[in-house]
């Protein structure tokens, strides 16, 4: 009986995704190939690629529409730019402040969502995403309210200071490939799997033994914590913040990212946020039909293609070497 | 929303104050009231949160500052304000009706079988469009509304209630009766709610669904839009960001009343009007918006259900 | 003489109004299979949502034997730690996983890794989700679902999506597996076959709690049966006893239709 034991073979991401070894290395030398505006696009591409992965994680794993998540974005930023202000703390002791600031935004902001029900929650995370706005606008002795926060000093590792939009470049690229490598592997584990469980059918995964409120509260954590890297490294390359850019509308893009992208789609998320943010600079001369266009987009996206462009997510597929498959 | 300062009174004390203050708040309740019951009976059937009704409500007084504006100025009608204030009405009620049919059509209808998120997602955006569209073809100024209602006010008890306050109320009341004599008596309300209360059952009766969620949404959108011209007149001025906070007010007075209970609603308006203007009064005029939204926040943790429950299929 | 599993004692129900249960008192014995019938509406999915922590009971007491502990006010997920595992009347797999993903979903309970171990697989890490895959394999060869194991469960015929969910349940390594209306939606043929494996479950020392509302399907299978109307039990015993009691002749004849249906 026990014969044929089946054998699982790992799955092979090279073999079933070729070009993007070719996407790899195509990021790594492309600073060489551009000249410096695009080299500063990207940059800020990538910001937003760390931005709607996070709320990837909340709307695609844990299944929360979370419309507020510009006010992680925020307060990452913001984080980074009052120990500058204060206390003229470096980057990369602000940067997993600004995580664990914006982590613990995400858990407050999590445990009244816990508790109301699931139209709601769109509404709740909205309320929330103006009153840190508006507490960020109204903490004039923290944060310098509508002025903003400026002159936070470029990061420096060991003396080597990042001044270059090539530095600032590859630090982005770095820290992607990390959040991307640590998605992939989120969305195959026992977590993710889990996060997905609550996504499809919530009552079904709690009799299954799934903590809801337990795995639901991470996901805001986790979220929040990589908005808030995000914000940080925002801050440190544009040196000006203010209150103005994390409302509701940078919320509605971000969210649009990862609609565009297709909800729970990794890759289709890096897409999404690539489009969303270069399309709208291409056509600079039209900014103001900027939010017009997303507001149909969001329409004509719910009606035609829900799952986004790349379509549904594909599932890992277990190799299994026996008679069957 | 520009905030409107009561006339001076005859004695500064506190509780003539508060006493006026009510008064104040109850007008914005009959206001929120309208928005609410329209929100309720939406969600009631459809299961999805109409974002963008604020929006309709804009609309609404948009064309009534048009026609009103246009109306005064060339004197057409010899400046009699009631046929003016009737006419604007009018029009900003087909108006904003024939835009809660179009907002349906497009963006609500195609997906009706969809999961609820995405019909959320399609109503924030039409809510967005909507918005965007006026900031663009209308530009992002506001505009003095004409004052429609009869001058003066009568006094009682150390407070004073305007005319115009009293058109309001009397104007919502009518509307809020007409609605509900509409729900209990004719054919077509009737039908209403038996597809209000189980959707399958009355596509078996061969009852068109869709027909009479159409019909739903003309009803709610014209009193949004009367809603729309009363607050357009009553505060003096409009502009694009009405809708929004409109729109919020009316969803927490609708949360408040208990989602789908038309009476809620009504009586969730009132609260929240009551609530704002006191708020904005004693504690704070600038945040008196987020604070509201705050409550809001509190009431959908600690009781989601409202005051006087959910319920899906709406009775006045 | 089986040892009791489960003893339930005065469970009611009210909805707003509706009495939905009305002191309703049995026992479980373990590794015996027990039927639970009655006309549509008795109460039985109430009763499974009673016991698995969906809803409430108002009023009543539900005790686990070996631990001594009171199931009524755990929430879903503690109920299923305490090894109770259910499937639902209608399929609920999860639409965006595969066949195995879902049984692997299952085996959530008795697994560890956690975020840390989502970001860095050690060892141990490694050797969990191993173990995840054969267990989940495994359970699919169990209800003969090992071919479609890659294939999205949405994918799926509806009676394999019933047959995914009750793996799904056992990866959970429970005590007692509630089963409502297993053959909900299968042909004839599979609904013997799900029979088949219902034996088979019990021969893996599973007790099995199962509703069907069709006599022929229960009183073949069934150890003991318990049956309710409107809320209440009105019999309980071995099928054939159960069978013959007029009062739940009585309680099916007054809905003749459902009983002859075999959906």
């Amino acid at each position: 009986m026990r014969m044929d034991r089946p054998y699982i073979k790992k799955n092979q991401i090279w073999r079933t995704n070729p070009w993007l070894l070719a996407v790899i290395i195509l990021s790594l030398i492309f600073p060489w190939l551009s000249p410096e505006y695009y080299v500063d696009l990207a940059f800020n591409v990538l910001i937003y690629v760390i931005l709607a992965e996070s709320l990837n994680i909340i709307i695609g794993f844990a299944g929360l529409l979370n419309l507020g998540h510009a006010a992680f974005f925020g307060v990452g930023a913001y984080t980074y730019g009052i120990l500058w202000r204060f206390f003229q703390l470096p980057f990369f002791f602000a940067l997993p402040l600004s995580a664990v600031f914006a982590a613990i935004m995400g858990l407050l902001l999590g445990l009244p969502v816990l508790r109301v029900r699931h139209d709601y929650i769109a509404i709740v995370t909205l309320g929330f995403g103006e009153v840190v706005k508006l507490i960020l606008n109204n903490w004039t002795d923290l944060t310098d309210g509508p002025n903003g926060l400026y002159g936070m000093a470029p990061p420096q590792l060991w003396g080597f200071v990042l001044r270059s939009r090539t530095h600032y470049y590859y630090l982005a690229l770095l820290l992607v490939y990390l959040i991307l490598f640590f998605m992939v592997r989120l969305g195959h584990s026992r977590l993710g799997r889990a996060w997905i469980a609550i996504r499809e059918d919530e009552v079904s995964a709690a009799t299954l033994g799934i903590r809801i409120d337990r795995l639901k509260l991470l996901a805001f954590t986790v979220g929040a914590g990589l908005a808030g890297v995000a914000g940080c490294l925002m801050a440190s390359k544009h040196r000006f913040i203010s209150p103005a850019g994390f409302g509701f509308y940078e919320s509605i893009i971000i969210l649009c990212m990862v609609i565009v992208g297709g909800i729970g789609n990794i890759p289709g998320v890096v897409l999404g946020a690539s489009i969303l943010y270069i399309v709208p600079e291409i056509l600079r001369e039209f900014s103001d039909f900027r939010m017009i266009t997303v507001g149909a987009a969001m329409i004509i996206l719910m009606i035609f293609r829900p799952e986004g462009i790349l379509g549904k997510e594909k599932r890992k597929m277990i190799r299994v070497r026996s008679p069957y498959s | 929303m520009n905030t409107y300062r009561p006339p001076l009174f005859f004695s500064s004390s506190k509780r003539e104050m508060f006493l006026q203050q009510i008064i104040n708040g109850t007008i914005l309740g009959f206001i929120y009231s309208l928005l609410a019951m329209g929100m309720t009976m939406v969600f009631g059937i459809t299961q999805v949160i109409h974002f963008s009704h604020g929006e309709v409500f804009m609309i609404g007084s948009f064309i009534g500052v048009g026609v009103a504006v246009l109306l005064t100025e060339t004197g057409y009608l010899g400046g009699n304000l009631f046929w003016v204030l009737l006419i604007t009405m009018a029009l900003a009620m087909t108006g904003a009706a024939l835009l809660g049919i179009l907002v349906d059509r497009t963006c609500y209808r195609p997906i009706r079988q969809s999961p609820r998120i995405n019909s959320l997602v399609s109503a924030i955006g039409s809510s967005i469009f909507i918005q965007q569209a006026v900031i663009l073809t209308l530009g992002s100024k506001f505009r003095i509304f004409p004052f429609l209602f009869p001058k003066g006010e009568f006094h009682f008890l150390e407070s004073m209630v305007t005319y115009a306050q009293l058109s309001i109320v009397l104007i919502s009341l009518f509307l809020m009766v007409v609605f509900s004599l509409f729900l209990k008596y004719s054919r077509l309300g009737k039908a209403l709610q038996t597809v209000a209360e189980n959707q399958k059952v009355a596509g078996l009766l061969g009852i068109n669904v869709n027909k009479f969620i159409a019909l739903t949404f003309l009803i709610v959108s014209a009193m949004a839009g009367a809603a729309g011209v009363l607050t357009g007149s009553y505060y003096g001025s409009v502009d694009f960001f009405v809708g929004f906070m409109a729109g919020l007010k009316a969803f927490t007075s609708m949360i408040l009343g208990g989602v789908g209970n038309v009476t809620g609603a009504v009586l969730g308006g009132l609260v929240i009007g009551v609530a704002e203007t006191l708020i904005g009064g004693y504690i704070s005029n600038d945040n008196k918006d987020i604070l509201v939204f705050l409550l809001l926040i509190i009431i959908l943790v600690f009781r989601p259900s409202g005051l006087l429950g959910e319920r899906v299929a709406e009775k006045l | 003489m089986p040892g009791r599993y489960l003893k339930s004692k005065n469970i009611s129900k009210v909805f707003g109004g509706v009495q939905a249960l009305q002191n309703v008192s049995f026992e479980v014995f373990q590794g015996e299979i027990l039927g639970l019938i009655g006309p549509n509406g008795a109460g039985k999915t109430t009763l499974f949502n009673c016991l698995t922590g969906i809803y409430a009971p108002t009023r009543g007491e539900i005790i686990l034997e070996d631990s001594r502990r009171n199931l009524v006010g755990l929430k879903p997920a503690e109920v299923a730690k305490l090894g109770i595992a259910r499937t639902f009347q209608n399929s609920r797999v999860f639409s965006g996983m595969t066949t195995l993903e879902n049984v692997m979903v299952g085996c959530h309970l008795w697994s560890h890794a956690g975020l840390g171990g989502a970001l860095f697989a050690g060892k141990r890490v490694e050797k969990e989700e191993e173990e995840i895959i054969e267990n989940s394999l495994e359970l699919l060869e169990f209800l003969e679902l090992a071919p479609l194991a890659n294939t999205l469960a949405s994918a799926l015929p509806y009676g394999f999506q019933r047959r995914l969910e009750i793996a799904r349940a056992m990866a959970t390594h429970p005590q007692l597996l509630l089963l409502d209306e297993p053959p909900c939606g299968m042909n004839p043929h599979e609904s013997r076959a799900i029979m088949e494996v219902i034996r088979r479950i019990r021969d893996r020392e599973i007790t099995v709690l199962i509703i069907e509302h069709d006599m022929k399907v229960i009183m073949g299978i069934s150890d003991r049966v318990i049956c309710l109307d409107h809320g209440e039990k009105i019999c309980e015993g071995p099928p054939q006893v159960v069978q013959k009691d007029p009062k739940v002749i009585d309680a099916y004849l007054g809905r003749e239709e459902d009983a002859l249906r075999t959906e």
